[in-house]
Order: structure tokens, then sequence, then C-alpha cells
């Protein structure tokens, strides 16, 4: 063979095995639309390794298991926008929901990490690199080129008087802000017990008059649908769970009495809690050290709040299912509910029920028992 | 000589009366899905996990009841999915872990191949148009 020979096959097969090799991108392949399948492939996941996640995701949210082509073919096909939108919180919701992939290696697909890939995720003020006049542009173009289909994620609380100077950003107060943004969305994601129930920036004595996103748009008669995932932070797996099933069914999932979804906080963080044995033959810890605690007894006596808290804790778990707070050998908070931070934690069943010694917006202990009244079994 | 741990020893735990009779119903349900399937073409699902009723125990006198056919794969996408055909055709048992390994749902499946084993219209048109781009740069 001539050399020149040689090096035509050469070149020849050196292209045909990068254009093999080379993962698809929207450069490089015109079938690329911009739906969630063409991400997926951009990041090497295939169609059928999105059925084995909507498999694991069905299960965990009670979908029937026969919906997950469904599931799969409606969220591939989907195109979703995002605008998250902080108010005054911590960033404490976002971090909970970035962790979790960040905790995966570079190569990885954690389920967080795929549905935050999958989203387009158009405008979140610490994740964008844009900003200032910039940066709004952006998310007024996004809002206008989506009106009436863009789901909001909000989370943080308002200060309800939009001229009593706080929480001024670009000129404009909250409540301007975030009413612009929810006249125009489709779905409201209220994330976070700030954004959910007002949280730490509406406790006593809330200097700013911050209120929840529910009671912001009751009071300013926006009548969009609201679903508050609640949590400080909330857990991952639940606001993407919600992201996922919105995407399925193009509704909310069914709420409960504080509008949030049943799937998640339908039970109470007791009624899953694996020292649940122990509380019904009585065993409880009295002090963090003693043998009780070592041996895994019920907290209920260091001031676990579980029986009246509704979360998923203690079955999806924290960290990539890690564990969760009774499991660490600490009690519940109680941080899903409203009045969380003012020691005077909410049930659903009556509202509110202050319990700490004083009373609610008095000396909160989140280390004070719970009322026997409040305990049911 | 082998030692206990070297031996794998799988712990067999002793059904009782309601194991039975869940496994049972279970074998019900999939007995209808086979005669519809065979009548309408259409089986069905019946996830596993969202049985709250349905023990280890009585989990693993299912699966030996309905033991091992001929096929078995590993789908290797987003975590390890196993497939198992059954004994009786057409009935396969599905094992769906995730990134860790740790199993997040087990399913049966009454169908002439699981839907998790098809290739997917989506996937099939990325490979078609990547090859029909490394062809065509050949003729170049
Ligand atoms: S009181 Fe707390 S620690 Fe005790 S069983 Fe209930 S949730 Fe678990
Ligand atoms: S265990 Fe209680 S305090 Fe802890 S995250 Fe869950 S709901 Fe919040």
């Amino acid at each position: 063979m001539k050399d020149d020979d040689k090096s035509t096959n050469e070149s020849r097969r050196n292209l045909i095995t990068r254009l093999l090799q080379e993962p698809p991108s929207p450069e490089n392949d015109s079938l690329l639309n911009e739906t969630i399948g063409d991400r997926l492939a951009q990041m090497g996941v295939s169609r059928r390794g999105f059925m084995q996640f909507c498999a694991g995701m069905a299960s965990m949210m009670a979908i029937p298991a026969a919906m997950v082509p469904r599931m799969a073919a409606a969220a591939l096909a989907a195109k979703p926008s995002v605008i998250y939108m902080s108010f005054q919180e911590c960033t404490g919701c976002l971090e909970s929901l970035v962790n979790s992939s960040i905790q995966s290696s570079a190569n990885s697909t954690t389920i967080e990490n795929l549905i935050l890939n999958l989203v387009s995720l158009d405008y979140q003020e610490t994740l964008m690199t844009s900003a200032g006049h910039e940066a709004e542009t952006i998310r007024d173009e996004i809002m206008a080129a989506n009106n009436g289909s863009f789901v909001l994620i909000v989370d943080g609380s308002i200060p309800k008087d939009p001229t009593n100077g706080y929480f001024i950003s670009g000129g404009k107060s909250g409540v301007t802000r975030f009413v612009e943004a929810a006249n125009q969305a489709g779905l409201i994601l209220a994330v976070g017990t700030c954004a959910a129930f007002g949280g730490l920036p509406n406790a006593d004595p809330n200097p700013t008059g911050a209120v929840s996103i529910g009671e912001l748009m009751a009071s300013k008669g926006i009548n969009k649908p609201l679903i508050n995932i609640s949590g400080c932070p909330p857990i991952a797996e639940v606001i993407t769970g919600v992201i996922m099933y919105y995407l399925t069914y193009g509704a909310a999932p069914a709420l409960d009495s504080l509008k949030r979804p049943r799937v998640f906080y339908g039970e109470d963080i007791h009624d899953e809690c694996y020292r649940k044995d122990y509380f019904e033959k009585g065993l409880f810890a009295n002090t963090f050290d003693d043998a009780g605690a070592r041996q895994g007894y019920c907290l209920l006596k260091l001031g676990c709040k579980g029986p009246i808290s509704n979360n998923a804790c203690s079955e999806v778990k924290w960290n990539a299912r890690t564990s969760f707070p009774m499991k660490s050998g600490h009690g519940c908070m109680g941080c899903s509910q409203p009045y969380f931070w003012d020691g005077g934690v909410t049930t659903a069943k009556a509202n509110p029920v202050p319990f700490w010694k004083n009373g609610p917006y008095k000396s909160p202990s989140f280390y004070s028992p719970l009322p026997a009244s409040l305990v049911d079994d | 000589m082998s030692k206990l741990s070297q031996i794998p020893v799988r712990v067999e735990q002793m059904p009782t009366d309601d194991d039975v009779a869940i496994a049972q119903s279970i074998l019900f349900e999939i007995h209808g899905k086979l005669q519809n399937l065979l009548a309408k073409g259409e089986g069905g699902i019946i996830d596993l996990r969202s049985l709250p009723a349905l023990n280890q125990a009585s989990l693993q006198l299912l699966e030996k009841w309905l033991s091992l056919g001929e096929v078995s794969a590993m789908v290797t996408g987003v975590g390890k999915t196993e497939v198992r055909e059954t004994a009786y055709a057409g009935v396969w048992w599905l094992v769906f872990h995730n990134q860790r390994g740790d199993i997040v749902t087990e399913s049966i499946q009454i169908a002439e191949v699981p839907d998790i084993l098809k290739s997917q219209l989506g996937d099939i048109e990325l490979g078609f148009k990547k090859l029909t781009r490394a062809l065509s740069a050949l003729e170049k």
C-alpha cells in the first residue's frame, strides 16, 4: 500500500471515530431541538435511561407504574421554562436543591441533577452569570415569550407594604417584582417555609412586615395555582418531584389544607420514624447522651416535633437518601410547619397551636417537649 | 473448608398465612393480566413497592413460585435495572436500582417485551443521525 493511501485510511478512520463518539450538541446536530430528551442526550443519558429514572420517581410519588411511559414521554417532550426569584431568604433552599447535584461526580446524574438540567432554569440570580439590568432584561423577555406557561419558583417572604422601604431591588419593591412575574406565570411554587408560611422574616417582631406568598397573592387577587413546598430547607427530591409531576400531568398534585402536595406531606414525620417502636413501648431518651439515646429510644422528651410535622424526611431522607434527623440522633424541629421560627409550630389540624411554655412569639425553644394533647399515637 | 461467611446464605423467612394470602392475590392479578395480554394484547404492571402489605416473606414466596425463565438482562443507564423473565413467558420481574445501588422500586410487567428493554424512538433517531453524519462526511 502506498504511503498516501495509508494516511488517507488513517484520517478516515479518525474522522469516523470522532464523529461517532462525539456527544450530540446543538452545534453538531440539527436534530436537537431543545426538548428535555435532547438535553438529556447531550448529558449522555438515553431516553431509556430516563425511563429508569421515571420508574423510581413514580414509585416515590405513588404514581401508578403503568404511568411511567406516559410520564417519560410527557417530560421528554416538554420545554418548561423556570424563573426562580428569591426574596427575603437565606439561600438555604437553593443550596439544598443544588447541593444534591454537586454531590454527584462530574458525569453522573442524580435525580436532582437531572431535573435541574432538564428544566430550563432561565433566571436565578445566584446561579446566572449575568447581573443587573442585563439579568432583568433577560427575565422580562423570557416571561413575555412564555406568558402563562412558565413555572415561577419563589423562595423567601415579601414585605407586604411596598412603600415601607424594605427589600427594594432594581428600584422596585418585592411586591411589584413578584406581582409582575406571578401575573404571567402558569404555576407558582413557594419553596421553603419562608415563602410558604412567612418563616424567619415573618417571625416576631417581623420588622419588614413580611408575609407568605399565599397571603400576598390573596391580598393582590392573584388567582394562579400555588403549591407550597415547605421545609427549612425543603428536601431536594420533593422540589424536583413536584416539577416532574407537573410535567407529567400538566397540573398540580393533590394538596393538603396548607397547599402542600399530599404525596410528600400527607404523613407526619412520626408515622414513618424508625424510632416509633420505642415510642409505642414508652421508651424515651431523657438526655442526648443517655443509655436510651444510644439505644435509639424515641426523642419526644428531647423536643421532637415529629408527631405534628408533615414532611417526607423519614421516607425520602436527606443527602441523597443517606439519613434524616432522628436517624442521626436529633429530633424533628418542625421546620415544615407554619410559625416554625416563632416557637408555635402549627399543626395542619388546628391553626395555630402554640405549645411552648410562654405561648407563641416568646421564649421559643426547639427542645421543649410537645404537650401530650398534641401527640395522638 | 469454607467458612460460613464464605457461603452465600439467604435467610428464608417462614411465611405466615397472611403472607401466603398476599402472594396468592398477586398471582391472581398476574393471571388476569396474562389473560388480558392474550385476549387484547394489553398486559400491565404491578408495582410491588406500592403494596404495603407485601413484606419480605411474601415477596420471597412470590419469587419462588414464579421462578426463573430463559431471559435475563441488565439495563445500565441511570442506575442498573435487572430484568428477568419468570418461568411464565410474558411475566417479567424488574428490579430498579439507583446510582448508589439501592433498590428504588421493584415491579412485575406482563408484556411480550418489557418497556425498559425496548429501544426508544428518540434514541434510535439520534443514532441514525450520527451514523448518517459520519457516512456523509466520508463521501466528501
Ligand atoms: S416522637 Fe420523634 S423520635 Fe419519637 S417516634 Fe416520633 S418522630 Fe420518631
Ligand atoms: S425532620 Fe423535621 S425539622 Fe428536620 S427537616 Fe424534617 S421536618 Fe424539618
